[in-house]
């Protein structure tokens, strides 16, 4: 039962907490997909250029779904780093409920700003 | 297999830098990819990006806990370096990669000098009814002395270097800390504590805005930018060890020339259109 209202030491704890928490999981998962990958015989390629992941954002997403349905080591890594792409986001998420929690209400917009422009980002990226 | 293993290894070096001086580890990590490697410049700047959202989180645990990071600073400058990174990323699409490492150089360059001018640690007083206090820019951090107040200054100038530090990090795919501490220290007149500890916290953000550009044009190469990454994660995690009690002083020396030489590399190779 939490009595006392909530602070920005409880808000740097949680962010710290979710930091630390999206940079173990995005590191176990990535190991995984190491594993898995050195397990379906794969050898680096001569020339980085050829390890190309698809020229346009439907490629990217269409061949990732596809090899993470199937499994693939590849697409097990790429999840590891999607997973530490999002941490930061999640960050900016908990400080926004923090702000609400705290009534500060400047900030609550301050976190929606930020929001909205990863959102824009996503998106021209994903327009490519 | 062994090229995995050297990314790694050069990645716990880069990672252990990057969190000592707040820079990210992405200043080492380009130059070791694209000449060291012969990785392509954009899959560099791809992985290096993912390697400096590592290196804030990573560093952050410490650093947060420490009670220095000043989270609505932080917040709000995530404004401008968003924007900025978003702009920076979607001009690197258009720009030959032997551009880029000259703008690269010049960059650190920059750094370097910027490294070098003494920093004032300063400490300044709320200004009643000032842009930053409508905003809350100020805080207060322990000392041996007991609690300590700070405010911040400038806040419009230091926002504009902001933008133009996040731009430079969607171009070059650095965490740009130097340009993010100048415009904390210099402009905004934070204490060198305040504006290390919380240019560090904005860089993974920052870095995230121009990541999933980079993601979305298939150039994050994962077993390319997962060894780094994991390395980056050791190197920072030694590294946020070591920043509270080691003395600023002599890192500076000492990576100022580190860096000189990585710049002048870099400039010399760009000219030469080495990079692919």
């Amino acid at each position: 039962m939490r009595t006392k209202p909530f602070t920005d030491v409880d808000l740097n704890r949680s962010v710290g907490n979710l930091l630390r928490l999206g940079v173990i999981l995005s590191v176990v998962t990535s190991l995984v997909g190491f594993v898995k990958l050195f397990s379906e015989g794969f050898v680096m390629p001569r020339k980085y250029r050829l390890l190309e992941m698809g020229d346009s954002s439907e490629k990217v997403w269409g061949s990732f779904w596809n090899s993470l349905c199937k499994g693939e080591g590849m697409a097990i890594i790429q999840l590891g780093i999607l997973l530490l792409i999002l941490t930061p986001l999640v960050r900016i998420i908990f400080a926004l409920i923090g702000y609400l929690k705290e009534k500060d209400y400047t900030y609550v917009i301050i976190s929606l700003i930020v929001l909205a422009i990863m959102t824009v980002s996503f998106l021209t990226g994903y327009a490519h | 297999m062994s090229e995995i293993i050297i990314l790694f290894i050069g990645a716990i070096a880069a990672g252990l830098m990057g969190s000592l001086t707040g820079l990210g580890g992405g200043v080492i990590i380009i130059p070791l990819l694209t000449l060291g490697f012969g990785v392509p410049m954009h899959y560099a700047i791809g992985a290096s990006l993912i390697s400096v959202i590592g290196t804030s989180s990573g560093a952050a645990v410490a650093f947060v806990k420490e009670g220095f990071t000043n989270m609505r600073i932080g917040m709000f400058l995530e404004i401008a370096t968003t924007t900025g990174a978003v702009s920076g990323a979607l001009v690197s699409g258009f720009l030959n990669p032997n551009t880029i490492g000259i703008i690269f150089a010049s960059i650190l360059i920059l750094t370097v000098l910027l490294n070098l001018k003494g920093k004032p640690d300063h400490q300044e007083e709320l200004i009643k009814g000032s842009l930053a206090d409508k905003l809350k820019l100020y805080g207060t951090f322990p000392d041996k002395d007991g609690i300590k107040h700070y405010a911040s200054r400038n806040t419009i100038p230091g926002f504009l270097m902001m933008v133009f530090a996040g731009a430079m990090s969607g171009l070059l795919g650095i965490g740009s800390g130097a340009l993010k501490v100048l415009a904390m220290d210099n402009m905004m007149k934070l204490p060198f504590k305040v504006s290390t500890t919380t240019s560090n916290f904005m860089i993974g953000v920052t870095a995230v805005a121009g990541a999933l550009i980079y993601f979305q044009r298939g150039q994050i190469i994962p077993v390319i930018a997962a060894p780094v990454l994991i390395g980056v994660v050791v190197g920072s995690f030694i590294g946020s060890k070591t920043l509270m009690i080691s003395k600023t002083k002599k890192l500076k020396v000492f990576f100022a020339i580190v860096i000189t030489i990585l710049s002048i590399y870099m400039m010399y190779n760009g000219v030469n259109k080495n990079f692919h």
